[in-house]
């Protein structure tokens, strides 16, 4: 029976070494619905000896809808030594609790052959989307505080003139009554 | 005239005794020496702040990261002049598993100090020889050493295994400044330690070289000695996981062999999981302890499928270390 040879990745491979390194800021962002926000989410350092082309992108894993996100960058080439902070811009859309990681993997630039190993990260983020706070009940214009003033004025007036008749009547027919 | 010299004795007596003989020398010279001493009066240390290498964004109670310029700016006075300093020392330490008096480490103490003799900065733990906490160039002390007070400028990083802390207030820094009698300090600066981890993949492909349809379990032999070697620096408890970019694709086409063939382990096969297109926590490499350059190695197995076409596949292993 002839056998059917299977090769794998034959090729010479490219004896770099990539290195990342990664600090998470693990930001717990509380935003307003129908707003936006920019938070930092950590900082990738090239802590290697070959250039890195670094890729990131959005990972939710929890939450009611999939959340509007924009990771900033999404794609940079790094040096050796050299580090960046990465960001991400969310659109609060609808109240509720959301959480996930932006991933990032870097690849070396020179062509790898065969099936190339990256060093990547996950850094977590929260965020708590929340409605917009109530304003307290007030009289919205000059007009209405002038028809509030009135009102008041009316009441005060009203339970002044119940005070004065019930005392002029005491005073007038008081002495009949006994 | 017995009497006369007896009362003139008297006179003289007294004379010496009410009026100072220094007034009579002075009389007799012409001139005073004095002398007024001025005392010393203690330094101290006023306006101090933890800002970024930008100087504009207050870190203090932040977290901040390691590897990461940072300054400590704060104005020290002394009425006896700057000149009277002797240095402005720095320390900072984690009050978990290190208190004031601790020796440097990288992991929880440091120790900085201007020295005003030389006029130069100086890292004093931990590394004495190579300042490299230090970063020297953006160090500044005042111009002026003869006024009464001035702003100095600490330039410094944490090494990659500095504590990592949950808390914002968990490390602190306490700036004193010391003259020629006393010392003055001041300690209201305080911050955490965001995570950190490195991971350097020091075999950055491997394959399978010689695979026929229905093998399994076939260890990868490139690199030769049948492992994949990682070099790992964190800050704290990790986990190591790993992930597959997808199907393991023909090139030219054709059907590709599922990722699920693909399995992972530190090094035992009977114990290995099929790597997912998810991070997934890597077989006896989980809850592994902090530290620097630490090195471990996986192993990955596959499967080939009885009718797999002949051919080269390819896919991407991602590895990462996340916090445990």
């Amino acid at each position: 029976m002839l056998a059917i040879l299977l090769v794998l990745t034959p090729l010479p491979v490219v004896y770099s070494s990539p290195s990342l390194g990664t600090s998470q800021h693990n930001p717990h962002a509380t935003i307003v619905v129908g707003q936006s926000k920019l938070f930092s989410v950590g900082r990738i350092y090239n802590t290697g000896d070959v250039a890195l082309n670094i890729a990131a992108g959005w990972h939710q894993e929890f939450g009611s809808i999939a959340l509007s996100v924009i990771v900033t960058p999404k794609i940079k080439i790094v040096q050796p030594g050299e580090f960046y902070v990465i960001y991400m811009t969310v659109d609060a859309t609808k109240v509720g609790y959301y959480n996930g990681t932006v991933q990032f993997a870097g690849a070396t630039l020179t062509t790898e052959h065969g099936s190339p190993i990256r060093p990547g990260g996950s850094l977590p983020a929260q965020i708590t989307i929340i409605g917009k706070p109530v304003e307290p009940t007030q009289p919205q214009s000059e007009t209405g505080w002038l028809l509030y003033a009135c009102v008041c004025i009316g009441i005060g007036l009203v339970v002044a003139s119940l005070a004065y008749f019930i005392r002029f009547r005491r005073s007038m027919y008081g002495k009949w009554e006994r | 005239m017995k009497t006369i010299v007896k009362y003139a004795l008297v006179t003289l007596l007294v004379a010496c005794i009410v009026f100072p003989t220094g007034a009579v020398f002075a009389a007799s010279s012409g001139s005073s020496d004095g002398s007024a001493h001025v005392g010393n009066t203690a330094a101290t240390v006023i306006n101090p702040g933890l800002y970024d290498s930008a100087d504009s964004v207050d870190t203090n109670n932040t977290s901040i990261d390691v590897w990461t310029e940072y300054h400590v700016n704060c104005t020290v006075t002394d009425d006896n002049t700057l000149n009277d300093l002797e240095n402005v020392t720095y320390i900072i330490w984690e009050e978990t598993y290190a208190d004031e008096g601790s020796a440097d480490s990288n992991v929880n103490h440091y120790t900085f100090r201007y020295v005003n003799d030389t006029d130069t900065w100086e890292e004093v733990g931990p590394d004495a020889a190579g300042d490299s906490h230090l970063v020297s160039g953006n160090c500044s002390d005042p111009a002026d050493h003869a006024a009464t007070s001035g702003t100095f400028k600490l330039a410094f990083k944490l090494h990659k295994t500095a504590n990592y802390t949950a808390l914002t207030t968990a490390w602190k820094i306490k700036i004193i400044a010391y003259d020629s009698d006393t010392s003055g300090s001041n300690q209201q600066l305080f911050f955490g330690v965001n995570f950190f981890v490195e991971l350097t993949v020091d075999d950055s492909s491997h394959a399978w070289s010689s695979l026929n349809p229905g093998d399994t379990d076939v260890l990868i032999d490139t690199p030769a000695d049948g492992k994949i070697d990682v070099t790992v620096t964190a800050n704290a408890e990790f986990d190591l996981q790993a992930k597959g970019s997808g199907d393991l694709t023909k090139t030219g086409g054709g059907t590709p062999i599922g990722l699920g063939n693909v399995t992972i382990h530190k090094d035992t096969q009977g114990s290995s999981a099929s790597l997912t297109e998810s991070y997934a926590d890597i077989g006896g490499l989980t809850g592994l302890s902090s530290g620097e350059s630490q090195a471990h190695s996986l192993k990955l197995w596959i499967d080939v499928p009885l009718g797999t076409e002949h051919g080269t596949y390819t896919y991407t292993l991602d590895i990462q270390g996340v916090k445990a």
